[in-house]
């Protein structure tokens, strides 16, 4: 029978289990971090995606365990595989669409009504949880490239600095400070299009 | 019409929070069952061979300096004037060594 009082292995003692043969030992690993790693991933791919797109970046994880540093976290190591796995599945998914832009419904645009003539914020924040809502932040996006996707997600909707996101996605800090202010710039013009359009009906 | 900047700012703050409101994925243990039985399908991993991270990390590094190094040669190679086909056929037209193909087929 397991002893539930006998101290916990660390996360590098499991890897170096892991790495010296024993795979059944990456359960512990996949047990300790999913839920992190699911949420990582709930945030940049659509719903419907995520259980398949934490599959891949545990695997990927899996395979390239030998070149994590063991003076690391391994949970921001595993963060930084999750969100370029997240970044390949939007490249594979802009290749491969038939439907470039999903349209601007009439839904999209009474919500958009709501929220520009709300005062209170309340009810602003009511007006925000709703389904309209991320619909409406999903198709906005859509007309970015997986780049500038990422990028806008991680620097402008979670807030994250050049360089954490820089880390993230393995590019360099100008590079991301280049490529979020050329989203934020067209994710602008995309938007002022329906707020303008809006204001005139 | 000129959108005000209080109109973008609401609406940026409203996808901001829209996006923070993802909703958390929940997940049953067949898919922890899933990823596991798939590891085991690849097998043990060792430490030290090159993995598929080193890989992918290096490899656009690398292919950008080849890429480089391809200008450089190349650049050196017109800025030298090095023709190939024109350096033989002057080579034989010139002959000053009384050079000639019989040089190459005879012992």
């Amino acid at each position: 029978m397991q002893d539930d009082n006998a101290p916990k292995p660390s996360d590098a003692e499991v890897i170096r289990q892991v790495l010296d043969g024993n795979v059944d030992a990456f359960e512990l690993l996949l047990a300790r971090h999913k839920d992190h790693i699911l949420k990582v991933v709930g945030k940049h791919v659509p719903y419907h995606e995520v259980q398949e797109t934490a599959h891949v970046a545990f695997i990927k994880a899996y395979q390239s365990l030998s070149s994590f540093k063991k003076e690391g976290h391994f949970v921001q190591w595993l963060s930084q595989i999750a969100v370029r796995t997240c970044y390949d599945y939007w490249r594979q998914h802009y290749r491969t669409r038939e439907v470039p832009v999903s349209a601007f419904s009439e839904r999209h645009q009474d919500w958009l009504e709501k929220v520009m003539s709300e005062e209170s914020a309340q009810s602003f924040r009511e007006e925000f949880s709703r389904k309209e809502a991320k619909e409406f932040l999903d198709w906005a996006l859509d007309g970015l490239s997986a780049e500038e996707r990422m990028v806008l997600e991680l620097v402008h909707l979670e807030g994250l600095s050049g360089r954490e996101a820089a880390r993230l996605l393995g590019w360099s800090v100008a590079n991301v400070k280049i490529r979020s202010f050329r989203a934020r710039k067209k994710l602008k013009k995309v938007l002022t299009g329906v707020m303008e359009g809006q204001e005139e009906r | 019409m000129k959108v005000s900047r209080k109109a973008q700012t609401k609406l940026m703050a409203a996808l901001a929070a829209a996006y923070r409101e993802k909703a958390k994925i929940e997940v049953d243990g067949q898919w922890e069952v899933g990823v596991m039985r798939h590891i085991r399908r690849l097998g043990p991993v060792h430490s030290g061979g090159i993995s598929f991270e080193f890989l992918e990390r290096y490899m656009w590094q690398l292919a950008s300096a080849t890429c480089l190094l391809i200008l450089i040669l190349s650049a050196a190679l017109i800025r030298g004037e090095f023709i190939p086909e024109y350096e033989i056929a002057q080579a034989f037209i010139e002959d000053s060594t009384r050079l000639g193909l019989l040089a190459y087929v005879t012992p």
